[in-house]
């Protein structure tokens, strides 16, 4: 059974292509049966699997399974191959349960939609390149499934594609991802010609053997990787396209922009580890990059009006926590926290959803409020969630996995007190920012009110988030409390544990509780500031240098207008330069060229006798010449 | 004789059709209809006896031999070979044979007889390039497909046809007359130190050379090749050509007629001048990467539909000059995996484009919009063909972008680089099309129907091929193995006496020591 | 004389009575038809008294110094006599619309061909000048005898003024040459040439002026376009094709025997000349639309490209020069023969005449579009195979300033005949007048058939055309 690991990306695969085909034919509860069946199974798959690879008590457990030769021509073999192994695990555990989750709520979401049909085949068809990304065995097929999400992401985000500016949005994200991905084709060129082959596990362990830590090579691969990462998980510098890719519906933002496929150069990073190893100077980068978008990722997310918005900057601020960690070597936290936030964040992004659908798509929190007694299960699901993106201590799952991060960025040789402290100040804007949403929407002065209740099909899928995001953090307790490492330990075959500088023995302890009540004192400011005296913020905002921040924050920093005045408009302006192809004044020019000579020689022809006569006489005295002269 | 067939089935069935729809209106598209799945049928038992052959026991991958002495005064001969290579651009030829064929079905109206013996003799000049070995023959066919495909353009093209015909024979008549002169010069030159005047292949590729004379007969039929291609500046006959033929006229050009460009490359200009080939590889592959960059960028810039198409054949055939000249095994296989991508995926968006062109009556993609709701079909067969186009995996342009450009890395890194750029320039422009005719608000007054059944068979069987062959290239790589080993054998050992394999091939005697 | 004289001047002999035999049955019997048989009886008989000769296995004789019979001059007697009558096909119908007087036609025609037959054995300045004149004012009378019309009278006077004025040139050029040589025959020239000598070249450079003004090489082609355009159709096909052919081959035989090739300053004045003649020639046509003008100044370019054959003065120059003007023969009287065999008073004379002909006379429009891809040089015609030997004697030679001069002139020389076969597809519209085209005489078709058929098939299996001309020597 555990050899055929590929049912789980066949399965939703037949789902999709069912969908595709017959899809507009069926009703729609065969069409929700369909969607949700395929990833369902394939989640129960997943537990099985992943169960009967738990209790077999192997310390470093590794599934192969080879389908069939893809290329193998000129030296370049590459097969279509699937590897599962710990790292994996968590993530095809997350893309399918999670996935399951977010089907079942769309199947209530989508219905007056009336691309029910091919909604739900992109989805599978996401969730099937999602799990080759993540199963990959080869860089190539890891390639095959980071293309084909960044295709499913830019055909959901343009679902409603009447609307042009959602079309433009989609191209967007394409584009901007494209950007990275380019990135990591040509690291993908670099390896093949260093390694002779793309095989992930060949690589790793070839790496080490060919390289020194620090060789310019490795950089550049490592650099590559990078680029890749950064592109498809919305960081610096390419970070701008997650919050424009909202336009999707919102189960797209939960699945896609939040808990999947954002996280894969994630997973990219963490699965090179031996990469970034050898190449610490750019590992070292990729802390930095995590550490700076956290932070402008973090204040954008406090200004925006927009509740999707505010999730995803907030989606961009904590990938950004993860790529410090990963930055630092802490490779276990980040994972760890990829699957948390992807529990709490989808959860808030689905909590969302229901909000704008009940309140005929209104995406303005300012024109909620109030609407905590109106949409209980709503709005307990949703704090629960915002309690752990605020990383509320001891009681969220979110406190476990981030202050494990932020405590080894601490603690790493890689780290130390300077990344601690954006990460720390990181922590205590999202908590602000997270009171503020909760506050804003479900308290305060009553707004719209929403026309109805959603079902069961939205709430258990909320319900069971909320527990995930509750109770998710107690399988990786740290030493200072109940010290469980069970998640870690999982993952200690496949990625190596963080190397550690010499500390104080309380440190951990003592930071542990800087964070913790530094998170409870932003909520208790956010309470301050949003619900009880507006007036600050307010006066704030309309002080000349806090408005120009709120203004510089809410659109993100400024990139968009930066990327569109360097790159975009003159990239366009140039295109309408030369729409009619300058190099065909080259063919104009020549046949003006003979029409000319024609013009002038066929004044020759006069047909006046004389004339004639002349210029052969002419032609006599210049043939005489030539004979002479040569 | 099977290799006689497939050029006369076209030939001769060309000629049917323009009798027979004298006699019986209509019977001209049954009869290309015919004619073609005759010669389909043929080039796939061709295939079939192929994969029966042991690989080792062919002599660099000709498997398939047809002479017949023609003109004897010159040693010229009416000689055919297949191999590999030549196998599997008939296979493509057959195939788009047909495909045009189709298309043509419902949207050629007028002069129906005459509309199908230009198709078929176009498709037979083409199939004669590819298994001409015989240089004398080769102008010969590369020379008359031209004909037949000004009329198609000059008749049934669209507003600005009598201009786009002109161009484009124009500018292939002068390649190809510049080729006839370096042709000759190499014949005189094999002959006079051989004392064998013969046109034959195998003896012309033993010509031996002074660095200066490979030099210029070089170019003679590199700028032939290069302008089919066509390369950065020799590309402007394209887009008016693509732009104003007819649809089955597009699918054929950007289909087959940029192929014979590559082909003749690979065939001919690598291994009879392979040092003065390797010499000027550098300055071709900036080509190309200029290529790639500005065919991008003016695909972007285009409002007409067709001629968008026309311009991101002239960036996808950029990464075939830059696997060419990147002397690569791998990059060589990526580059026929290309033409063969190509072929089908650009073939199949004129299709589409052709279709939109019918049902709308203009190609100015400025009109489109919102097509998917009306035209859902056709959104999903614009989608998947867009996909190809921009190089997504799974589709088989990608397989062959990326073994291209992965051989190209290893020459030359700093060429593949600027070439992957193009990739996100292609992502630019081909999704452009997508927001462009599909996305927004359907304005139209008039409500277009979807693919017909024949329609939709007939991008269906396109879209299967590049799923299957972007999963699965071994078809092609591997029938065309044996050609391109022989082919970098030729570049990688320049010393031209140590070939042993071709006496097989070649009754005389290639003993006479060089060198 | 010896016996053996006679027999080897037999087809002379025949044709030259000819004109005589023509002009007394008219004097008997004026009719039409009639004289026509007769012309092509008597240039049948011809044909086959050169068939004969062909035949036997002869060395290459030689008449008193004058004349050569050999199987290089019996080739082009051949060629001459099948394109003679070939016209004379295309006349006669042409003659029946357009002249009250028809018979005397056929007596200046017969003594043009005596006067081409003449050229291309001759070997000596007498007979080359005889045969020349003989050959010219027949054509002057000819190129008038549609004299109803005005450019028709005008084009003979101005024919014969400028030809007399060439002429003269030629004449000069050989006095000069004997009062250097001392001699008149090609031979005993050649010998002596070998010092160089102001006097001699001048008289070579004076009969150059001579010969490229019959040649139409620029800058001598000044007269091309009026008088193709004034001369009825089947005239100006006569001048295309034999006038200027046998010319050619008397350049030829000249040119080899006297090996003036050795003189550099010859070499590039011929070579400046194939260039002008090749661009200027194509040139001149780009933009013309009427379609004789056309075919002249597209004359002027395939002058210039046999010239490089010429130039080349290989083994493969005396056979390009042979093959290309067979295939230039067939593919221009061909194309004058589609202007003249419609049933109506007048010719074809614009492009635009042509206008959507392809539609309502397929079968003629094939021919014509066949005709012109020969002329453009497109495989599997004639002139294909034509232009292919040119391109071989001069790659084989190393000219490959006039083999790239060729090519851009074949290229520049493409737009206008495509214009050509563009204007025979493009339909007409519906409510335009109806085509003044008239009805085909039978007769025509037949002959453009043969002449399409010939055509195509010189141009796919040119081996036995090929085989024929390299059994021929030049002496």
């Amino acid at each position: 059974m555990t050899e055929s690991i590929w049912i789980i990306i066949a399965l939703p695969l037949v789902s999709f292509l069912i969908l595709a085909f017959v899809g507009q034919r069926m009703t729609r509860q065969t069409i929700a049966l369909v969607a949700t069946a395929g990833t369902g199974i394939a989640a129960l798959f997943t537990l099985v699997t992943g169960w009967r690879l738990l209790s077999s008590n192997q310390a470093n457990f590794e599934i192969s399974s080879n389908l069939w030769e893809w290329i193998n021509t000129s030296g370049l073999t590459i097969h279509m191959a699937l590897h599962l192994d710990a790292l994996a695990l968590v993530f095809i555990f997350v893309i399918t349960f999670v996935g399951f989750l977010i089907l079942v709520y769309s199947t209530e979401f989508m219905n007056e939609d009336s691309g029910y049909a091919r909604f739900f085949a992109y989805i599978n068809l996401f969730i099937a390149s999602m799990l080759i990304l993540v199963l990959a065995d080869n860089l190539l097929l890891l390639y095959l499934g980071w293309e084909g999400v960044g295709l499913c992401s830019y055909l959901l985000i343009g679902f409603w594609y009447q609307d042009p500016s959602n079309g433009y949005a989609a191209r967007k994200a394409f584009i901007m991802t494209r950007i990275g991905d380019t990135a990591l084709i040509i690291g993908l060129f670099l390896l093949f010609v260093e390694f002779g082959t793309l095989n992930i596990g060949e690589i790793l362990t070839a790496a080490p053997e060919k390289w020194v830590t620090g060789d310019t090579t490795a950089k550049l691969a490592a650099f590559l990787l990078l680029g890749g990462a950064v592109g498809k998980s919305a960081q610096l510098p390419l970070q701008t396209w997650l919050p424009d890719a909202m336009a999707g519906p919102s189960p797209v933002s939960a699945l896609i922009h939040a808990a999947t496929m954002v996280t894969a150069g994630v997973y990219l990073i963490a699965r090179t580890h031996a990469i970034f190893e050898l190449a610490p100077e750019v590992q070292f980068i990729v802390a930095i990059v995590g550490a700076i978008t956290l932070l402008i990722a973090g204040f954008s997310a406090l200004v925006q009006r927009d509740i999707k918005r505010v999730l995803a900057y907030s989606t961009m601020s904590q990938i950004g926590y993860m790529f410090l960690a990963l930055g630092v070597g802490a490779w276990s936290a980040a994972i760890f926290h990829f699957m948390i936030h992807a529990f709490f964040k989808a959860l808030l992004f689905l909590g969302a959803g229901a909000i704008i659908m009940v309140l005929h798509h209104e995406h303005d929190m300012f024109k909620m409020g109030g609407l905590y007694k109106k949409l209980p299960v709503i709005f307990w699901t949703f704090l629960i969630a915002s309690a752990s993106l605020a990383a509320l201590p001891l009681v969220t799952a979110g406190f476990y996995s981030k202050d494990l991060i932020l405590w080894q960025v601490f603690a790493s040789n890689i780290g130390g007190s300077g990344l601690w402290a954006m990460g720390f100040a990181g922590a205590f804007i999202t908590a602000l920012y997270s009171s503020r949403m909760v506050l804003v929407t479900f308290f305060g002065k009553t707004g719209i009110s929403p026309t109805h209740r959603p079902g069961w099909a939205i709430t258990t899928p909320l319900l069971v988030l909320a527990f995930l995001s509750f109770a998710g953090g107690f399988i990786e307790l740290p030493h200072t409390m109940g010290h469980t490492q069970l998640f870690s330990e999982m993952l200690h075959g496949t990625l190596p544990a963080l190397t550690m500088r010499e500390l104080p023995a309380n440190g951990e302890l003592m930071l542990q509780i800087i964070t913790g009540l530094t998170s409870i004192i932003a909520v208790g400011l956010a309470c301050l500031v949003y619900l009880r005296r507006p007036s600050i913020v307010n006066q704030l905002k309309s002080s000349s240098f806090g408005n120009l921040f709120v203004r510089l924050w809410f659109t993100g920093w400024g990139f968009d207008v930066m990327y569109n005045a360097l790159i975009v408009r003159p990239l366009v302006s140039i295109s309408k330069l030369n729409k009619k192809d300058i190099l065909d004044n080259i063919s104009i020019g020549v046949s003006r060229l003979m029409a000319f000579g024609n013009s002038q020689l066929v004044l020759s022809q006069s047909g006046k006798l004389r004339w004639y006569m002349m210029i052969i006489a002419l032609g006599a005295i210049l043939t005489l010449t030539l004979s002479i002269v040569i | 004789m099977i290799l006689v067939a497939l050029i006369s089935t076209l030939v001769l069935g060309g000629l049917l059709a323009m009798l027979l729809e004298k006699w019986v209106t209509g019977s001209a598209k049954w009869v290309g209809l015919v004619a073609s799945l005759l010669t389909m049928s043929l080039a796939g038992s061709l295939w079939i006896q192929y994969t029966g052959i042991d690989a080792s026991t062919v002599s660099n991958g000709v498997f398939m031999v047809f002479k017949k002495p023609w003109i004897p005064e010159f040693g010229i001969e009416f000689h055919l070979e297949v191999d590999g290579l030549g196998l599997v651009m008939v296979m493509l030829t057959g195939f788009l044979g047909l495909v045009a064929v189709l298309i043509s079905w419902s949207q050629v109206k007028h002069k129906e007889g005459f509309y199908y013996l230009n198709l078929l003799w176009t498709l037979a000049g083409i199939m004669g390039v590819f298994l001409a070995f015989d240089l004398f023959l080769f102008y010969l066919f590369w020379e008359v497909m031209l004909v037949p495909m000004y009329f198609l353009i000059s008749i049934w093209g669209s507003a600005n046809r009598i201009y786009a015909a002109y161009k484009f024979f124009i500018y292939t008549q002068i390649g190809g007359l510049l080729m006839l002169v370096a042709l000759l010069g190499l014949y005189f030159l094999n002959g006079s130190s051989t004392g064998v005047y013969s046109f034959n292949y195998w003896d012309l590729i033993k010509t031996v050379l002074t660095t200066e004379q490979s030099m210029w007969l070089m170019w003679g039929f590199l700028i032939a090749f290069l302008i089919k291609l066509p390369v950065l500046p020799l590309h402007n006959w394209l887009p008016d050509a693509h732009g104003e033929a007819p649809t089955a006229g597009s699918v054929i050009l950007a289909g087959l007629l940029l192929k014979t460009g590559a082909y003749g490359i690979l065939r001919f200009v690598v291994p009879f001048f392979p040092d003065a080939s390797q010499s000027i590889a550098m300055p071709a592959m900036i080509l190309g990467v200029c290529g790639i960059l500005y065919g991008a960028k003016l695909a972007f810039a285009q409002t007409d539909m067709k001629r968008l198409v026309a311009y991101t054949s002239v960036s996808h055939m950029g990464f075939v000059i830059i696997g060419i000249f990147a002397f690569n095994q791998l990059a060589w296989q990526g580059v026929i995996m290309q033409l063969v991508a190509h072929g089908l995926s650009t073939g199949a968006l004129f299709v589409l484009a052709g279709i939109l062109y019918q049902r709308t009556g203009t190609r100015d993609i400025r009109k489109y919009g919102g097509l998917w709701a009306t035209v859902p079909r056709m959104g999903v067969a614009g989608l998947i063909l867009v996909l190809a186009s921009l190089g997504l995996p799974g589709l088989a342009n990608f397989v062959a972008e990326f073994m291209t450009l992965a051989g190209t890395f290893t020459t030359t890194p700093i060429i593949a680089i600027a070439a992957a750029i193009g990739l996100i320039a292609a992502a630019v422009y081909s999704l452009r099309i997508m927001q462009k005719v599909f996305y927004g608000q359907d304005t139209a007054s008039e409500k277009i129907s979807d693919l017909s059944s024949m329609e939709t068979l007939t991008i269906a069987t396109v879209v299967f091929l590049l799923i299957y062959l972007g999963l699965n290239p071994g078809p092609i790589t591997r029938t065309v193995e044996p050609s391109i080993k022989q082919l970098i054998s030729q570049v990688e050992t320049p010393d031209k006496g140590g070939f042993s394999y071709r006496t097989q091939v070649n009754n005389k005697s290639s003993s006479n020591g060089k060198h | 004389m010896e016996n053996i004289d006679f027999n080897l001047l037999s087809p002379l002999i025949l044709l030259a009575v000819a004109p005589v035999a023509t002009l007394m049955v008219i004097a008997i019997y004026r009719n039409h038809t009639v004289t026509f048989c007769l012309a092509v009886i008597l240039l049948v008989l011809f044909l086959i008294d050169c068939f004969r000769l062909w035949s036997l296995s002869f060395d290459n004789q030689m008449v008193d110094d004058l004349l050569m019979i050999d199987k290089f001059g019996l080739f082009f007697m051949i060629l001459i006599a099948i394109g003679g009558i070939l016209i004379l096909f295309i006349s006669y119908s042409y003659l029946n619309n357009n002249v009250k007087v028809a018979e005397e036609f056929y007596v200046l025609f017969l003594t043009a061909l005596v006067g081409a037959v003449v050229l291309v054995s001759s070997i000596h300045f007498a007979t080359l000048f005889l045969g020349l004149e003989i050959l010219s004012i027949s054509l002057y009378a000819m190129i008038a005898y549609t004299r109803e019309w005005k450019n028709s009278i005008e084009g003979g006077l101005k024919y014969l003024i400028l030809a007399a004025g060439s002429s003269a040139f030629l004449l000069f050029g050989m006095g000069l040459i004997y009062l250097q040589t001392g001699a008149l025959d090609f031979e005993a020239i050649g010998s002596s040439l070998e010092k160089v000598n102001l006097i001699s070249t001048a008289g070579l450079a004076m009969m150059l002026v001579g010969i490229g003004f019959k040649l139409g090489l620029v800058p001598f082609h000044i007269w091309t376009p009026d008088i193709y355009q004034g001369a009825p159709a089947p005239v100006t096909a006569l001048i295309a094709s034999v006038s200027k052919g046998s010319m050619v081959v008397v350049l030829v035989r000249f040119l080899h025997t006297t090996n003036s090739q050795q003189f550099a300053w010859i070499i590039w004045t011929f070579s400046a000349m194939a260039i002008a003649s090749m661009l200027i020639g194509s040139l001149l046509a780009l933009k013309q639309s009427n379609l004789k003008r056309l075919l002249a100044y597209s004359s002027i370019a395939h002058l210039g490209y046999l010239l490089v054959a010429i130039i080349a003065g290989s083994d493969f120059s005396v056979e390009a020069v042979t093959y290309y003007l067979v295939a230039y023969f067939i593919s221009i009287i061909g194309a004058f023969g589609i202007l003249s065999i419609f049933n109506s008073t007048g010719e074809i004379e614009q492009v635009s005449d042509l206008q959507g002909m392809f539609w309502t006379r397929p079968w003629l429009s094939v021919i014509f579009g066949v005709m012109f891809f020969s002329l453009v040089g497109i495989p599997l015609t004639a002139g294909f195979i034509g232009k292919f030997y040119v391109v071989m004697a001069a790659v084989n030679s190393g000219l490959w300033a006039l083999a790239i001069t060729l090519v851009v002139s074949s290229a520049i020389g493409l737009y206008y005949y495509l214009r050509v076969i563009k204007t025979m597809l493009t339909p007409v519209a519906k409510d335009a007048p109806k085509s003044a085209l008239g009805q085909l005489s039978t007769m025509g078709l037949v002959v453009m058939s043969i002449l399409g058929l010939l055509v195509i098939w010189f141009g796919v299996f040119p081996s036995q055309l090929i085989a024929v001309i390299r059994s021929i020597e030049v002496l």
